[in-house]
């Protein structure tokens, strides 16, 4: 008879404490805000952002941070949106990705009102926010200034005798870029990317803002031709997998020595050149990027380019909205926040505030004691705005493999290669329309 | 009526038994292919209520070059994959016959070891043979021969030879084990007659020998050829889901990836994907018809 009441007792008090347990996590996973990042460094990033978080606003708050690859959460992203399983709260989209889900109505929070409330409005770059913006409204934060600077080798140019202060024009590029070749030396890794980025410099854009592809075609054109002249010369060097993105493969052109510089966004200076070239600690430095000129060789361009960085966005079925929204907030506004996603090698900040902190502008041994800060700071007002359009993520991604890698080799002329590209992304093989 | 009762009555112990494949098949196969097709007729809406559109994913595919482009990719691949595959096995097969009995085993075994690697770490492997200047093809076979190092992932010329190449080194074992299996159950007597008879080595191997191992070799080409126009986790490993440069390496299943994932349109990624049906399907009615009329004639 005891023992029965033992074991009843005992029954008892472990359903009531499963019950208890199983309330417990319905609670919190309940008010938990799902989280999707898109690299395994910036889950470190956002896990300590979410005990600062705890620390200083809210010690309620619950946050499942979860990190997928820089490719695989796009594809995961879809998915989940697709069959509405799943589905996170915040997102962090690269810019390139999130041109996709503007096609029809963008699943992410209009958070237009809420910007302008915080101040955000004025505080942020706007060309960084626009980046985000559809029709309008606001459906992202941009993390980083992604302003680009040429990366180049402090030991190289000493033994070659260069100085930064020589590259002041593209011209001035190729002339010494000659005189290197002539010493079995390329200058500058090549990446597909590139064209976009230096079609922006010169002020155009692969789409214009009405939507046209390549809207100054004999400028792109030219620009192609010109990143074509720089590889035929060898005064570029397109990396093995032709690609600069690919730190496994690049960084063994690096170690080598076979390019003396890499043009690249802010966050491929904190992140990817300090990863695959540990070793080259204080050998690096920084210049903005050279300009281009008109037929009387005056300036007529900015200093820099803009490529690709991660925006944060909420998923607008989400369940968290206002608790995503200030977890949000805060990781733009903290100046804690700011400083860190810099230091910690993940981006340069859009929030102008931040540009203040002695933390951002301090040198950096790694660059040989240049300060990226100071120099991002300078260039901020010239990096220029990137036209979003839905065919974006597949003309970036059509023009990464397909088309400038194949002028390097020898295939056609650029003229055709755009007309082919533009015929192929306005025609079936693009993005698919919407009916 | 009564008849169908009796039947269920009869085969009521065969049915349960059978009745895990189909319920297999229907949840596994039949589901998903069912809702592949709903989807391919749907708009490219990515998120919220999708519209019915019919066939117009089908009808722009039509007009869609690149679609077109990855057809005679993945023809091209898959004909190459299958001609080296089975032309090797088929040596080396008759090699590994020839070799010491102890030797069999292993050479066996380390050929078939390639087929049992999942796709993406062999395309991880080949990302270091494959690689510029310094990749082991370039550096073994290229430079040594006196030739120019080749870039083989990047250089729109050799893009198709390095997924062949692949393609060809992860299924030459296998199928040389298929083969070699076919080969040892020939019947001993039939080919000592014919070698009493005078027959020579050519005649014997494609009057008798290709003859009796063709339901192997039909099966071999079968699974190749599903294989090659399912081809997507390598070249998507090597070329990050994209052609690679001109769309040398397009392949279909890369290019369906492409609409979804890249172009945001599920209802036309889906589209590419079943269009492989008749493709494939053609070609499998070719590969399963095509000993009736090599050998018609020949009776074993």
């Amino acid at each position: 008879m005891r023992s029965t009441i033992i074991r009843f007792t005992m029954r008892s008090k472990t359903l009531f404490l499963v019950l208890l347990s199983g309330i417990a996590t319905a609670a919190v996973s309940a008010e938990s805000v799902k989280i999707w990042i898109s690299s395994q460094e910036d889950k470190i990033y956002y896990d300590n952002m979410v005990r600062l978080y705890q620390q200083e606003v809210d010690s309620y708050f619950e946050a499942e941070v979860q990190a997928f690859g820089f490719r695989e959460m796009p594809d995961k992203l879809a998915i989940a949106l697709k069959t509405q399983t799943n589905t996170p709260d915040i997102i962090q989209l690269d810019e390139v990705f999130f041109g996709m889900y503007l096609q029809d109505e963008a699943p992410f929070v209009d958070l237009t009102e809420r910007v302008i409330e915080a101040g955000l409005k004025e505080d942020i770059m706007p060309q960084r926010l626009e980046l985000f913006t559809q029709k309008g409204r606001v459906l992202g934060l941009p993390q980083s200034m992604s302003a680009m600077l040429i990366y180049y080798r402090r030991d190289l140019f000493e033994q070659y005798g260069l100085s930064p202060s020589e590259f002041k024009t593209w011209d001035d590029l190729v002339d010494i870029g000659e005189e290197l070749v002539a010493q079995n030396q390329s200058f500058l890794a090549m990446d597909p990317s590139y064209f976009e980025i230096l079609l922006r410099q010169r002020g155009s854009d692969l789409f214009s803002e009405t939507g046209d592809l390549l809207p100054d075609f004999d400028l792109a054109v030219d620009t192609l031709e010109f990143l074509g002249e720089l590889a035929q010369k060898r005064i570029g060097l397109m990396p093995d997998r032709s690609s600069i993105f690919d730190p496994v493969f690049f960084g063994g052109d690096v170690a080598n020595n076979e390019i003396v510089a890499i043009m690249g966004a802010d966050w491929y200076g904190l992140d990817m050149i300090q990863q695959f070239s540990s070793d080259l600690e204080g050998e690096w430095g920084m210049m903005p990027l050279p300009v281009w000129t008109d037929d009387q060789g005056n300036p007529n361009s900015v200093r820099t380019s803009t490529f690709a960085g991660q925006g944060l966005v909420i998923y607008k079925g989400s369940q968290s909205i206002d608790a995503s929204w200030e977890f949000m907030k805060f990781v733009m506004t903290n100046k804690e926040a700011n400083a860190q996603r810099f230091l910690q090698g993940n981006s340069f900040p859009a929030y102008k505030p931040a540009f203040e902190d002695i933390r951002i502008l301090q040198p950096q041994p790694f660059f040989g004691y240049d300060s990226m800060g100071q120099i991002l700071v300078d260039l901020a007002p010239e990096v220029p705005r990137v036209m979003m359009n839905p065919r974006r993520p597949m003309a970036v991604f059509m023009i990464r493999e397909g088309m400038l890698s194949s002028i390097m080799y020898g295939e056609g002329d650029a003229r055709v290669a755009l007309e082919r590209f533009k015929e192929q992304l306005e025609g079936g093989g693009g993005p698919p329309d919407q009916n | 009526m009564l008849r169908y009762a009796g039947f269920l009555r009869i085969n009521r112990g065969r049915l349960l038994l059978a009745a895990p494949f189909f319920l297999f098949l229907l949840v596994f196969w039949a589901m998903p292919l069912g809702e592949g097709l709903l989807l391919s007729l749907e708009s490219n809406t990515l998120w919220g209520e999708s519209s019915f559109v019919g066939f117009k994913h089908y009808s722009e595919l039509l007009q869609d070059s690149r679609y077109w482009h990855s057809v005679a990719n993945t023809s091209v691949f898959a004909l190459c994959t299958i001609t080296f595959s089975i032309g090797l096995a088929m040596l080396f097969a008759h090699g590994i016959r020839l070799s010491l009995k102890g030797l069999q085993g292993p050479l066996t075994f380390a050929l078939v070891v390639p087929g049992l690697c999942p796709p993406t770490v062999l395309a991880l492997l080949f990302l270091l043979v494959f690689h510029g200047k310094e990749g082991l093809l370039n550096r073994w076979f290229i430079e040594p021969l006196g030739f120019e190092s080749v870039n083989w992932l990047s250089d729109p010329d050799f893009i198709m030879p390095a997924i062949v190449i692949q393609a060809v080194w992860r299924w030459t074992g296998f199928m040389t084990f298929f083969l070699l299996c076919a080969l040892n159950a020939r019947p001993r007597d039939v080919l000592d007659a014919a070698a009493i008879d005078g027959v020579n080595i050519w005649q014997r191997f494609y009057k008798i020998t290709l003859p009796l191992i063709s339901p192997t070799i039909t099966f071999c080409l079968i699974y190749l050829l599903v294989d090659c126009f399912a081809q997507f986790a390598g070249s998507y490993v090597l070329f990050g889901g994209s052609g690679g440069a001109n769309d040398a390496g397009l392949l279909l299943v890369t290019y369906a990836y492409q609409k979804a994932f890249v172009g945001g349109g599920f209802g036309s990624g889906a589209a590419v994907s079943l269009s492989i049906l008749p493709w494939l399907a053609g070609m499998l009615i070719l590969v399963a018809l095509a000993p009736r009329y090599l050998w018609k004639g020949v009776k074993m």
